[in-house]
């Protein structure tokens, strides 16, 4: 029995939702920090931060590149070869803020509606999977952790981190329920929204190489190649709209961004100046060698490879371009992760000590973004 | 076989149904904004300006340059100068970031690369540029800046700032050129 048999189930959906109602209760507590924690910056007077508007009590959480999507929603694609321009921001984000505001709502106001709505929506999702796969003991303590990880501010900032969690979790919970269909659409608009949604290619593969239905095997086959088609439909529209299909990644480099095969090296070389020149820099360095133990921990919890090896690529792949800058961002889109983690909340202390330093951190985390991007 | 078939299709169909999707529910960037961009891009090129604007009814020639110059104590400072009818405006070391009113004003004018083209490209991006062609000349709106820029290559050919209008020709630098300013 699972989520996607519900209506096959109908009986047992009020127990399983009331089963549920934990993850509500700690989506709306690790929400309610983030939220409350924006809105004492903002009456505190602080100064503003690239990006933030100041007539929105949670503008804070609109502000660095949450301004960039606005600016995508209201005016398109442009690119500037040389300078910091917006194709370096995927499209679904500011397509879900253009739909927010035809509502009438604004652009701030909708990207914070939808980040923290879709974030419960992914909490419950993951959930879903986790139990699938390890359990249901690792499942109740990943949700929690999720909800309370010090870099989670991110899921309620007008950034498309949440709607990737989300687009991750539904994505697997389809293809484990073999609704190939669904995987693909989902896992098509997970990518139009962040592009380490390719990697959920890899654990996918073994599951779509399971069906034997020659109908079934192709349309598996096409959910897992759904991410890198999903790219393909953007590098179209920007070969179409700005002459230049690889405007996305072309982009990037105005931020100091360049894949190369020894890119590690260049990162390493510039860290030293990137840390003279902002502290906070080691910030991304911390949450590097985090991350890595966690998915450590995670393969030693008995996480299937795939998974970790999908989530490492999540966490290593970036430090091929030449910058750790945003790692503890990109590391939260790795559900490996936070499984590393649960593994190690086993014992009642050490998932006590978890909770009460993930809450404080989160707490913590959020003001920081008054000094640097997240 | 049949598999891979039924795959490919799904994919084809992930790729058509994504860029629909991004064509349908993205707006295109105004006309304005675009012309911009690439007036922005040109100034960027560029290092060296040359510039004629009448300044109450005295017609004043003068260029800008970006580069690095020699400073004081022998250390090489980086910025923008202008040399405007035997008058010298300076941005060393990101003054003309921090410039306001009258000084940041001639050097728009002057049209220094690095002054003129950041803020051309910010309000490409960010901005709506309006955009009036009047015969072979594109006007885009900047705010209370019009930046005159040829009709089809959207190169830039002058300023105008309330009642002043100024001329441009972005120069290529040589070595030759950079050693008789000054400049490296």
């Amino acid at each position: 029995m699972s989520e996607l048999a519900l209506g096959r189930y109908p009986v047992g959906i009020g127990a399983r939702l009331r089963e549920r109602r934990f993850v509500v209760g700690w989506w709306a507590a690790g929400r309610g920090l983030v939220l409350a924690t924006a809105a004492v910056v903002h009456l505190a007077g602080l100064p503003r931060v690239t990006g933030e508007r100041a007539d929105n009590v949670l503008g804070l959480l609109g502000a660095w590149d949450g301004r960039w999507y606005r600016i995508v929603a209201a005016h398109g694609y442009l690119l500037e070869p040389g300078r910091q321009s917006d194709p370096a921001f995927f499209p679904l984000y500011p397509l879900l803020l253009r739909a927010g505001h035809s509502l009438g709502l604004g652009y701030v106001t909708s990207g914070l509606l939808i980040s923290n709505l879709v974030f419960l929506g992914a909490l419950v999702a993951f959930e879903a999977v986790t139990r699938e796969l390890l359990g249901a003991q690792l499942a109740r303590r990943t949700a929690v952790y999720v909800a309370l990880f010090p870099f989670g501010f991110v899921f309620s900032m007008t950034y498309p981190e949440s709607v990737v969690l989300c687009a991750i979790a539904v994505t697997t919970l389809a293809a484990l329920r073999r609704r190939w269909l669904l995987a693909a659409v989902v896992a098509a608009l997970g990518t139009l929204a962040r592009p380490e949604m390719l990697f959920l290619s890899l654990p996918l593969l073994p599951l779509a190489l399971r069906e034997r239905d020659p109908r079934r095997r192709g349309l598996a086959l096409g959910a897992v190649a759904a991410p890198v088609a999903a790219l393909g439909s953007f590098s179209l529209y920007l070969g179409l709209r700005l002459h230049d299909p690889l405007a996305w990644t072309h982009a990037e480099r105005a931020w100091g961004r360049r894949f190369t095969p020894f890119g590690f090296v260049t990162t390493l070389e510039r860290l030293p100046r990137a840390v003279a020149g902002n502290t906070w820099a080691i910030r991304d360095v911390v949450f590097f060698v985090v991350y890595l133990a966690l998915l450590a921990a995670a393969l030693r919890a008995g996480v299937p490879r795939l998974w970790v090896l999908a989530g490492a690529l999540v966490v290593v792949l970036p430090v091929f371009s030449g910058t750790f800058d945003s790692i503890a961002r990109f590391g939260l889109l790795a559900p490996a992760v936070f499984w590393g983690l649960a593994s190690l909340g086993e014992s009642r202390r050490a998932d006590l000590a978890i909770r009460t330093a993930s809450a404080v951190l989160l707490v913590a985390c959020t003001v920081h973004v008054l000094y640097v991007f997240p | 076989m049949r598999a891979l078939a039924i795959a490919a299709a799904l994919a084809a169909a992930v790729v058509l149904g994504g860029f629909g999707l991004e064509r349908i529910g993205l707006p295109r960037a105004g006309k304005g904004n675009e012309a911009a961009a690439k007036a922005a891009e040109w100034l960027l090129r560029y290092r060296l300006t040359s510039s004629s604007f009448d300044a109450g009814g005295r017609v004043l020639r003068g260029h800008c340059l970006h580069g690095w110059f020699d400073g004081p104590n022998g250390r090489d400072e980086h910025g923008t100068e202008l040399v405007l009818g035997g008058l010298t405006a300076d941005g060393r070391n990101g003054l003309a970031v921090a410039a306001r009113g009258p000084t940041l004003a001639v050097l728009e004018l002057a049209g220094c690369p690095d002054v003129l083209g950041p803020k051309v490209a910010s309000y490409a991006i960010a901005g709506t540029v309006s955009r009036a062609l009047v015969g072979n000349v594109l006007a885009l709106g900047l705010g209370r800046m019009r930046l005159l820029v040829a009709a089809h290559s959207d190169r830039p050919l002058g300023v105008a700032l309330g009642d002043v209008r100024s001329t441009l020709r972005l120069t290529p630098m040589t070595p030759a050129l950079a050693r008789r300013l000054g400049a490296g």
